[in-house]
C-alpha cells in the first residue's frame, strides 16, 4: 500500500511536469486565447483486499503566494500566484508539488527541493547579467481550488497579456519570500556559482566575493557586493501572466 | 436389524466423504476467488527508491535528495576520479538542515573534489568525468541509490573585445586598435589561445604593441603564449594607417522602402525625394562604380484600381454584379484594362478565373490577352457569346512556360459601340495555390509599387553612367498618399531583390525603411492591403512581412541588415513607433538606436528637413565605413558561452 501511494506520487510528479510544460509553452508563445488543459490525479485507488484506504489530494491556486523584491534602478516588487497540490497519504510520506514562478518544487515535511528549474539564468560578461522570467498565476472566475478527492481533476491554463520586459540596473539585492526557501536557496546559489559569480557562505568573510546568500525565515536574500572594476549587476526581467482555473466546467472571460 | 445398521453406517461413511469433498471444493473456490481478486491489482514488490540527483557546482559535487523516504546518514558514496577510488560517508558531508541525523528531501551532500583528489583540481584536459555510486544498507544486501558519470570536461568562458582610439580618422592618419581578451570564468586557466584579427582593406599595418607578442599581420593570427588566469585580461594594440575607405568587393543590393502615405505633406515629400536624390548623386557617400544595386519602393495609396496597371476609362458600377454589389464596366471605344505585373517565374501553373457578362456584343468586342514578357497574346474572344445578359464563368489553367516570367499580366480589351455593354467581376489570378490577385471590385486598396530599379548605379569612365538619370527619376516619384501598408513595401522589396535584382545569397543585402508613422493595413495578396485602419493588425502584418523577407533573402546577421529611419516625433497622425521598429522590424535583432550604426538600427530625426543629412550619414556608413572584426580562433578548453567570442568595430574615415 505504501508502494501504491509512492507510485501515485510518481505519477503526480509526471502530471505536474506536464502542467509545467503547458505553462512554459504559453510563456514561449506569448499568445492569448490558446487554452491548454492538464489532468491531475488527486488520489490513488484503494487496494481491493484487506482494509486498505484511499489516498486523497487537493489542487489549489494560491494568489499572492510568492513575493519577489529587487533593489536596483528602479526598485521592483512582484507578487506572484502559484499552483499547489497537497497529498493526504495514509502510508507513504505526504508530498506537495508546487508550481512557483516557472519552477516545480517538491516539498515534504522534511524539506523542499526544486525539481524543475524556473527561468533564472546568469551570465558574466563585462557586467553581470541575469535573466529572470517570472511566471505569475492568477485565477479565472474564482475557480481556484479543487475538491479534496481521489479522482482526476483538470486545470486549464492560458496566456494573459503581460507587461513588456524591463531591465533593472545596479541591482544590489534580490529577495524572494516563499514557503520553500531551501529549494530557492539551493537553486539560486548553484546557478550563480556556475555562471562565474563567487560567493562565501559566511557573509562576514565575503570581502572579495560577488555576493552573499542567506535564508531568514521565509526569505531567501541575495546581496550583491561591490564588484571590482565597477562591474554592475543588470537584471532583465520578464513577467508572464498565466490565467488558470480548476474544478468542473470552464469560465470564459470576456475579451 | 444388522442389515439396517450396516446400511446406516454405510450412509454415514458416504456423507463424510461427500462432506470432505464439498469442503475442499468450497476452500478451493474461496481461495481461487481471493487469488483472482488479489491478482486483479498487480502487487509491487519494490520498495520506493529515494530520488537522488548529482551535479557539479564549481569544483564541488553536489548530491541532492529530491524525493521519497529519508536515507540513513550512515551510508556512503563511492567516487572514481582518474582511475582512483574514494569512499565518502554521507554523515560527514551532509548539510543536515533539521539536525535529525538523516538525509532528507532538499538536503545536500557537498563533496569538494579538490579535497578528495589529493588537493588537486579534478579538472584537466585528460579527465572528462567522475564516476559516482551511492550505496544504501537495505535488507541483507543493500542497494544502489545512484550511479553514473558526471561530466567534468574543463570549460572556460573566453571573450574578446575590440576598440579604436579614433573612430573618425582622416585618411593618412594612424589609429590604434586595441584587442582585449578576457577569461571571464571557468574551471582552469585558459591555454592554447589564438585570436584572429585581420586588418581590412583601407587600413595598413604599421606595428603592434607589446612588440614581443606573437601577432602575424599577414595571417592576422595572435597566439597568446602561456595561460590566462580566471578574471584576467590581456591586450594587444595594433597601430594602422588609414589609407582609404571601405572597398566593396561584391555588389550590394540596397532597397529603399519609402512611406508615401497621406500623413506626409507634399512639401515634406518633395524634401524627402530631393534629399534622397542628392544623396544618391553624391559620390562621396554613395558609390557610383556599379557596386550598389538600388531599388526604391513606395507604399501608401487608397485606390480601387490599385491592382490594375492600365485602366483606360474602365470604372466600377453597381448596376450589375456577380457577387458583392459591384463589377467593372466601360464605355464605347477601344479600352484596355491591364492588371499590374506579377512574378510567376517560379510557378508550376497559373490559374486565371473570372466572371463576365455581355449585352449585344459581337466577336471582337471583348478580348482576353496574356502577356509573355514581350507581347500580348490573344487567348480568347468573349464578345460573341450566345448567352447574353447572364454571368458567364471563364477559367483557364496556364502551363505554357512562356508565361512563367517576372511580369505576367492579363489584358481585357473592349471595343464597344451603341448600346453594347460588358461587365467583369471576381477576377482571380493564382500562382500555383497562391493568390496573386483576388479582385471583386468592392474595396479600395493600399499597396506598394516599384519606383526605381533594381538598377546598378554607375559613373564608370568610358561608360555613360546612369546616376544622374536615377537622380532625376527619384525627383519625379509621385507620392501615393492614402494609408500606411508597410508590409506591402517590405514584401515587394523582398521580391524585387530576389527575382529581379542580381540576387545571390552570399551578397550583402541592405534594406532601409523610411517612415513617419505606424502601419495600419492588413496584407491581402501580392502587394495589396485591406484598409482596416488598425495599428495592431498593421504591425502584425508588417512583422510577418519581415519574416518573409528574412527567409526569402536568407538574410544573415553578419552581413545583411534591415534598418529604419524614423521621421518625426508625433503629430496629427502620431509619430513612428520607435520601440516597435527597434524590437520587431529591424534585423538582426536585438535592434539598437543609432548611432552607433550597428546593423539592425533605428535612426530618429525630428523632421523631414533633417532627411538629406541623415541619408548622407547613413549611406556613408553603409558604403564607406571600414568594419573590422576579431574572433577567438582556438582554445584548449570548451567555451560554454560563444556569444562573446566575436566583436567588431566600425571606422568612418574622413576625406
Amino acid at each position: 500500500m505504501k508502494e501504491k501511494e509512492s507510485e501515485h506520487m510518481n505519477v503526480l510528479g509526471d502530471q505536474f511536469a506536464q502542467l509545467n510544460y503547458a505553462i512554459s509553452t504559453h510563456v514561449l508563445n506569448g499568445k492569448e486565447n490558446i487554452p491548454m488543459t492538464t489532468t491531475i490525479s488527486l488520489g490513488s485507488k484503494e487496494m481491493p483486499y484487506l482494509m486498505s484506504v484511499r489516498a486523497y489530494g487537493k489542487l489549489s491556486i494560491l494568489q499572492d503566494d510568492l513575493i519577489i523584491s529587487i533593489n536596483g534602478t528602479p526598485n521592483k516588487n512582484i507578487t506572484v500566484g502559484t499552483i499547489e497540490y497537497s497529498s493526504y497519504n495514509n502510508y507513504f510520506i505526504d508530498q506537495n508539488f508546487i508550481f512557483e514562478s516557472g519552477g516545480m518544487i517538491l516539498s515534504q515535511q522534511s524539506g523542499n527541493v526544486m525539481k524543475i528549474k524556473p527561468g533564472f539564468s546568469a551570465l558574466f560578461l563585462d557586467d553581470f547579467l541575469i535573466d529572470f522570467t517570472i511566471v505569475n498565476i492568477s485565477t479565472i472566475g474564482n475557480k481556484d481550488r479543487s475538491y479534496v478527492g481521489f479522482g482526476p481533476t483538470s486545470i486549464q491554463t492560458e496566456y494573459i497579456k503581460s507587461p513588456d520586459p524591463s531591465s533593472i540596473d545596479n541591482v544590489s539585492y534580490i529577495n524572494i519570500t516563499t514557503k520553500y526557501p531551501y529549494a530557492w536557496y539551493n537553486f539560486l546559489n548553484t546557478t550563480l556559482i556556475n555562471a562565474g559569480f563567487t560567493y562565501d557562505p559566511d557573509p562576514a568573510d565575503a570581502d572579495d566575493k560577488n555576493y552573499t546568500i542567506e535564508i531568514i525565515d521565509n526569505n531567501v536574500s541575495i546581496h550583491f557586493l561591490d564588484f571590482p572594476e565597477n562591474d554592475r549587476v543588470i537584471l532583465h526581467i520578464t513577467e508572464s501572466k498565466i490565467g488558470a482555473q480548476i474544478a468542473p466546467g470552464v469560465i470564459e472571460e470576456r475579451k | 436389524m444388522k442389515k439396517i445398521i450396516r446400511t446406516i453406517k454405510n450412509k454415514k461413511a458416504v456423507s463424510e466423504v461427500l462432506g470432505t469433498i464439498f469442503l475442499l471444493g468450497v476452500s478451493v473456490l474461496v481461495f481461487s476467488m481471493l487469488y483472482v481478486i488479489v491478482l486483479y491489482e498487480p502487487l509491487e514488490t519494490n520498495e520506493p527508491y529515494p530520488d537522488i540527483a548529482a551535479f557539479i557546482e564549481g569544483e564541488r559535487v553536489i548530491i541532492e535528495h529530491r524525493g521519497g523516504d529519508s536515507v540513513d546518514a550512515n551510508n556512503e558514496f563511492r567516487f572514481n576520479i582518474a582511475d582512483k577510488d574514494y569512499n565518502i560517508d554521507i554523515k560527514n558531508n551532509l548539510t543536515d538542515l533539521n539536525g535529525d541525523g538523516k538525509w532528507n528531501l532538499g538536503e545536500r551532500l557537498t563533496i569538494d573534489l579538490i579535497d578528495i583528489h589529493g588537493g588537486q583540481t579534478p579538472y584537466s584536459l585528460e579527465n572528462s568525468s567522475v564516476n559516482i555510486t551511492g550505496l544504501e544498507d537495505f535488507g541483507d544486501t543493500g542497494r544502489i541509490i545512484l550511479t553514473g558519470d558526471l561530466d567534468i570536461t574543463p570549460r572556460c568562458d573566453l571573450g574578446v573585445k575590440i576598440t579604436v582610439d579614433n573612430e573618425n580618422p582622416k585618411i593618412g592618419e594612424n589609429i590604434n586598435i586595441t584587442i582585449t581578451v578576457t577569461n571571464y570564468h571557468g574551471d582552469l586557466d585558459a591555454t592554447g589561445i589564438e585570436i584572429k584579427f585581420k586588418l581590412p582593406d583601407g587600413l595598413l599595418y604599421i606595428t603592434h604593441n607589446p612588440i614581443d607578442y606573437d601577432y602575424i599581420n599577414e595571417t592576422g593570427i595572435w597566439t597568446i603564449e602561456g595561460q590566462l588566469g580566471m578574471r584576467e585580461s590581456i591586450s594587444l594594440i595594433i597601430t594602422a594607417k588609414v589609407i582609404g575607405t571601405q572597398a566593396i568587393t561584391q555588389p550590394i543590393q540596397l532597397a529603399m522602402i519609402l512611406d508615401g502615405s497621406g500623413s506626409i505633406s507634399s512639401n515634406d515629400w518633395n524634401t524627402m525625394r530631393t534629399g534622397l536624390a542628392n544623396a544618391v548623386e553624391n559620390s562621396s557617400v554613395f558609390p557610383h562604380d556599379g557596386s550598389v544595386e538600388l531599388t526604391v519602393v513606395q507604399f501608401g495609396g487608397n485606390n480601387w484600381d490599385a491592382n490594375w496597371e492600365e485602366n483606360s476609362n474602365w470604372y466600377r458600377t453597381t448596376y450589375q454584379e456577380h457577387s458583392g454589389w459591384r463589377s467593372v464596366t466601360t464605355n464605347t471605344g477601344n479600352k484596355n484594362f491591364i492588371c499590374k505585373p506579377f512574378i510567376t517565374s517560379d510557378a508550376s501553373y497559373i490559374t486565371v478565373d473570372f466572371w463576365y457578362r455581355i449585352h449585344h456584343t459581337e466577336n471582337d468586342d471583348l478580348n482576353l490577352y496574356y502577356f509573355n514578357g514581350q507581347t500580348y497574346n490573344l487567348i480568347d474572344k468573349l464578345g460573341d457569346g450566345p448567352d447574353e445578359n447572364q454571368w458567364l464563368h471563364y477559367t483557364d489553367t496556364i502551363t505554357d512556360p512562356q508565361y512563367f516570367i517576372n511580369n505576367f499580366k492579363i489584358r481585357f480589351n473592349s471595343d464597344l459601340s451603341g448600346n453594347e455593354k460588358i461587365y467583369i467581376d471576381d477576377v482571380l489570378i493564382k500562382k500555383d495555390t497562391t493568390d496573386l490577385l483576388n479582385e471583386g471590385f468592392e474595396k479600395t486598396y493600399a499597396y506598394s509599387r516599384v519606383e526605381i530599379g533594381p538598377v546598378l548605379i554607375t559613373d564608370i569612365p568610358g561608360d555613360p553612367g546612369n546616376y544622374q538619370d536615377i537622380k532625376n527619376n527619384i525627383l519625379t516619384i509621385q507620392q501615393m498618399q492614402g494609408w500606411t501598408p508597410l508590409e506591402c513595401g517590405i514584401r515587394l522589396a523582398a521580391d524585387q531583390l530576389y527575382y529581379l535584382g542580381d540576387y545571390e545569397k552570399d551578397k550583402r543585402q541592405i534594406v532601409n525603411i523610411v517612415t513617419d508613422g505606424v502601419p495600419n493595413c492588413e496584407w491581402l495578396f501580392s502587394y495589396s492591403s485591406d484598409t482596416v485602419n488598425n495599428v495592431d493588425i498593421g504591425k502584425t502584418s508588417s512583422e510577418n512581412a519581415i519574416e518573409y523577407m528574412v527567409t526569402k533573402l536568407d538574410l544573415t546577421g553578419d552581413k545583411d541588415e534591415i534598418d529604419s529611419l524614423a521621421v518625426g516625433l508625433g503629430g496629427m497622425y502620431g509619430g513612428p513607433d520607435i520601440d516597435w521598429l527597434q524590437s520587431s522590424i529591424v534585423h538582426p535583432q536585438p535592434g539598437n538606436i543609432a548611432p552607433p550604426y550597428t546593423p539592425g538600427w533605428v535612426k530618429t530625426i525630428a523632421n523631414w528637413q533633417e532627411f538629406e543629412n541623415a541619408m548622407n550619414e547613413i549611406f556613408y556608413i553603409q558604403f564607406k565605413s571600414i568594419k573590422s572584426s576579431v574572433t577567438v580562433l582556438k582554445l584548449d578548453l570548451e567555451d560554454p558561452n560563444p556569444n562573446n567570442d566575436f566583436n567588431d568595430i566600425t571606422i568612418l574615415p574622413k576625406d
